[in-house]
């Protein structure tokens, strides 16, 4: 059993063992590409033993960095190989730019339909302070009990 | 045994769909015997689901591993946390303890409030009997976890369990999913009357008071679920985060987001009569979103680390879903005059115009996340292939909501009721707007420049003078009438206004959050092979590593990195990360050690071992300012607690003039 234990503990392939590059930047770039074990994390971030699939992907980032190549053009090409899938967020591009504009596009047009909504309750208001024909001077009793109210706080 | 339980089941579902139709039936006919029965049989249902629960507990607590869900969610070994965690640890106990938990929440509910709300009480029953018998019937015909295991014509048991998941065997992880169930299954509850006031045509604001209560408590337990959920992931899956927005962390935001619009937007039908049409609509996506929740995590609509086993049942959850959504439009499009609001809107620079901002921002975050979790399914969809969504996206789309939000939290308690001057909005954003302006300041002369997190710190700085500012003010005129200290009468204030406070308090809460958020701006992380007596600099920290030891026990085995943790030569403590196999599930897991202090945590994961085996793998994470996040949860729960809490009325009341009935601005409810 503890054969069985020690063997499931030898986690890391040799490219990790004989990084040179920072461990930080290896991090940055593997967090770009998501692991396709089942883990639903990054390959920076996935923490399975033996992982089949952040293992092979992060020796190739560090190969990459190594030899000093671009981040982007690391990235690409792990793209290219495993698939679109293994990208962290869509492309802005095609469909993909959908996924950007569409979180803003409903914020705004949230905070565009507000004014409308406002001018609707005024106007509410407005035609009920017509019907109830509050008089002048209660209204103005209750303003200055507020302002009362509001200087007594301060 | 397993006859027992199944047989448990079987009278629970068949009680609730009674349930359902003799309530209908009842109010139907003006038959008030079947309204009462269908109120008994909701009792009959709690039993009976309590009776099948406590059958499937004594088989996990017995190890009668006869029972295929016992046989593959625990083993003899286990701790007795956890064996009783393995109750919703698989798919079909999970969805027996959800069932459970909805029909305690009908009884509880049903039976406190069937004398006040006799005129809708019976639509209550069905609301929450259906929600109830849906549960109820996929555990008895699609997820049965009363099923033995067979040799033949023979029921036979395994000599052990497989046990449960081994990242599930945390103290965290027993108390979190009870959480965030209770929360998920609360909103039933103010969803049934919301949707029995709207079939009856219930005058005034009743459901709303009623359910109060309810959907604070829900809403504390859904909050207090997704923040053990985050702790649990920051403590065991040793990635150094604690959100990875992960779909199905992404689903339980989702009901706690238009849930907290709904607390807010429930005072202005509170206290304004508005937004009525808005608050149902509200507090049904908000149940909606539970079940599309808890669909998630079984309907394989996703792929997740938090998932069960993929299974059929997800088809139930659509059809459920599409009829109660249609069931939902068609009586609020049919009550729309029932709903219409009570406008009193003066004018646009108004704490109702802050409470619009604030749900429109609440919503559209909602909608983000909703949004990128779905998005693989959208695109494939629509163009056939899948483009994948990760925590870059939703951080990319999230913060600057995120940030909007906290604005809003700062911004909404200066606003007065009805109309605020000019010169009110000079007093009251003089001294927050200073301190953002200072805060943001000295932190650019100190050389941050992250835009974020400055930003960030600057609104936080901003929100924590309102609060603070609110609670000086209050104090201040208690403090001059009552010539009592300014500390008491803070705490006399926020007693006669508990509601008021309480939630400046949650306010707090969030400030103190979004610090630790800030905070992962700066974090550091740094992996290294480290042979006995070898050491590594990180972040200030030197590491030593001074043993590793192995141990063996019936459940796992372990091996433990002793490392010797100091700063500038002097030595703080020794951490011990450890590295797990467990036997009866044959899975490795790590245990990180964490050295929590309010600056920062040192967090130490034992990552691997060297290609020989000869030497541990160690990740250091160094992470800035991530304890606030842990007490702003503490606050969390405090606030809400104290909102909770009944308001003490004041000795003497404040004279009001005779024609005007409402209380001044300042000590009304809020």
């Amino acid at each position: 059993m503890r054969f069985l234990a020690t063997s499931a503990l030898i986690a890391f392939s040799a490219a990790q063992a004989a990084a040179e590059v920072p461990y930080a930047k290896l991090r940055e770039v593997g967090d770009r590409v998501s692991c396709q074990c089942g883990c639903a994390y990054t390959v920076g971030s996935c923490n399975m033993i033996n992982c089949h699939f952040s293992d092979p992907v992060e020796a190739e980032i560090l190969e990459g960095l190594e030899a000093g190549r671009p981040e982007a053009e690391i990235l690409e090409a792990i793209y290219a190989k495993y698939g679109s899938e293994t990208r962290v967020e869509p492309r802005n591009e095609g469909f993909g730019r959908v996924g950007w504009i569409a979180p803003f596009a409903a914020l705004l047009a949230g905070l565009a339909i507000i004014p409308w909504v406002v001018r609707r309750w005024r106007g509410g208001t407005a035609a009920r302070s017509r019907a109830a024909a509050v008089p002048a001077e209660v209204v103005d009793q209750y303003r200055s009990r507020i302002e009362e109210d509001l200087d007594e706080l301060e | 045994m397993e006859n027992l339980g199944y047989l448990a089941v079987l009278l629970a579902f068949l009680l609730s769909a009674y349930a359902v139709v003799a309530a209908l039936a009842g109010k139907l006919r003006r038959n008030p015997f079947l309204e009462l029965s269908a109120q008994r049989a909701v009792l009959g249902a709690w039993l009976m689901t309590t009776a099948a629960s406590a059958v499937l507990l004594h088989a996990i607590l017995t190890d009668d591993f006869s029972f295929s869900y016992v046989a593959s969610r625990s083993n003899a070994t286990l701790d007795l946390l956890y064996k009783v965690a393995a109750w919703w640890g698989g798919q079909e106990g999970s969805l027996l303890f959800w069932s459970w938990i909805a029909a305690t929440y009908s009884f509880v509910a049903v039976y406190t409030g069937r004398r006040k709300h006799r005129n809708m009480i019976a639509y209550v029953v069905a609301v929450m009997a259906a929600t109830q018998a849906f549960f109820l019937g996929l555990v008895a015909f699609e997820a049965n976890p009363f099923q033995v295991i067979m040799s033949g014509p023979q029921i036979t048991a395994m000599p052990d369990g497989q046990g449960l998941n081994p990242l599930l065997q945390h103290p965290m992880m027993a108390i979190h999913p009870p959480m965030l169930y209770l929360g998920y299954v609360g909103f039933t509850v103010p969803f049934a009357f919301a949707l029995a006031s709207l079939i009856t045509r219930q005058p005034g604001e009743r459901w709303i008071h009623t359910t109060r209560v309810w959907t604070m408590v829900t809403w504390l337990f859904q909050s207090i679920g997704i923040l053990l959920g985050a702790r649990w992931a920051y403590v065991v899956l040793g990635w150094g985060g604690y959100w990875g927005w992960d779909p199905v962390e992404n689903a339980s935001l989702l009901p706690w987001i238009t849930g907290t619009a709904f607390l807010h937007s429930v005072m202005m039908q509170e206290k304004k009569g508005m937004m009525k049409v808005w608050n149902i609509v509200l507090i049904s996506a908000t149940f909606f979103l539970c079940i599309f929740g808890t669909m998630m995590t079984r309907g394989g609509l996703v792929s997740s680390v938090h998932a069960f086993a993929q299974s059929e049942i997800g088809v139930y959850f659509v059809w459920y879903l599409l009829v109660g959504i249609a069931i939902t439009a068609y009586l609020i499009y049919t009550r729309l005059d029932y709903l219409r609001s009570e406008a009193e809107l003066e004018s646009v620079v108004s704490r109702e115009s802050s409470f619009l901002f604030n749900n429109v921002v609440l919503l559209a975050s909602c909608f983000a996340v909703l949004w990128g979790t779905l998005f693989p399914v959208i695109s494939e969809y629509f163009t056939g292939n899948k483009i994948t969504v990760g925590a870059p996206f939703f951080n990319k789309v999230n913060v600057p909501i995120g940030l909007f939000l906290l604005f809003l939290t700062g911004v909404g308690p200066l606003f007065a009721w009805r109309r605020t001057s000019v010169e009110s909005l000079r007093r009251n954003f003089l001294w927050p707007g200073a301190a953002a302006l200072a805060c943001a300041t000295v932190l650019v002369a100190a050389g941050m420049r992250h835009f974020y997190a400055l930003v960030c710190f600057s609104l936080c700085a901003f929100v924590t003078l309102t609060v603070l500012l609110e609670f000086y003010r209050g104090g201040r005129v208690i403090q001059r009438k009552a010539g009592i200290s300014l500390a008491g009468a803070m705490v006399e204030l926020t007693r006669r206004n508990t509601r008021r406070y309480g939630g400046y308090l949650v306010h707090m809460a969030i400030v103190l959050m979004f610090v630790g958020f800030a905070g992962a701006a700066f974090n550091v992380v740094h992996q290294q092979e480290l042979a006995v007596g070898e050491s590594v600099g990180v972040g200030g920290y030197e590491f030593k590593l001074q043993n590793v030891s192995e141990m063996d026990s019936p459940n796992y085995f372990r091996a433990v990195a002793s490392v010797d943790v100091s700063r500038d030569g002097e030595f703080l403590e020794t951490m011990l990360p450890e590295r797990r196999f467990y036997h009866a599930s044959e899975q490795p897991t790590s245990r990180v050690d964490v050295r929590n202090r309010l600056r920062e945590d040192v967090y130490l994961v034992y990552a691997g071992q060297s290609q020989d085996g000869s030497n541990p793998i160690l990740q250091v994470y160094i992470n800035p300012l991530v304890n606030w996040i842990w007490i702003g949860a503490l606050t969390l729960v405090f606030g809400t607690l104290v909102a909770l809490l009944p308001s003490k009325r004041p000795r003497r009341a404040v004279p009001v003039p005779a024609p005007l009935k409402e209380e001044p601005v300042a000590v009304s409810g809020d």
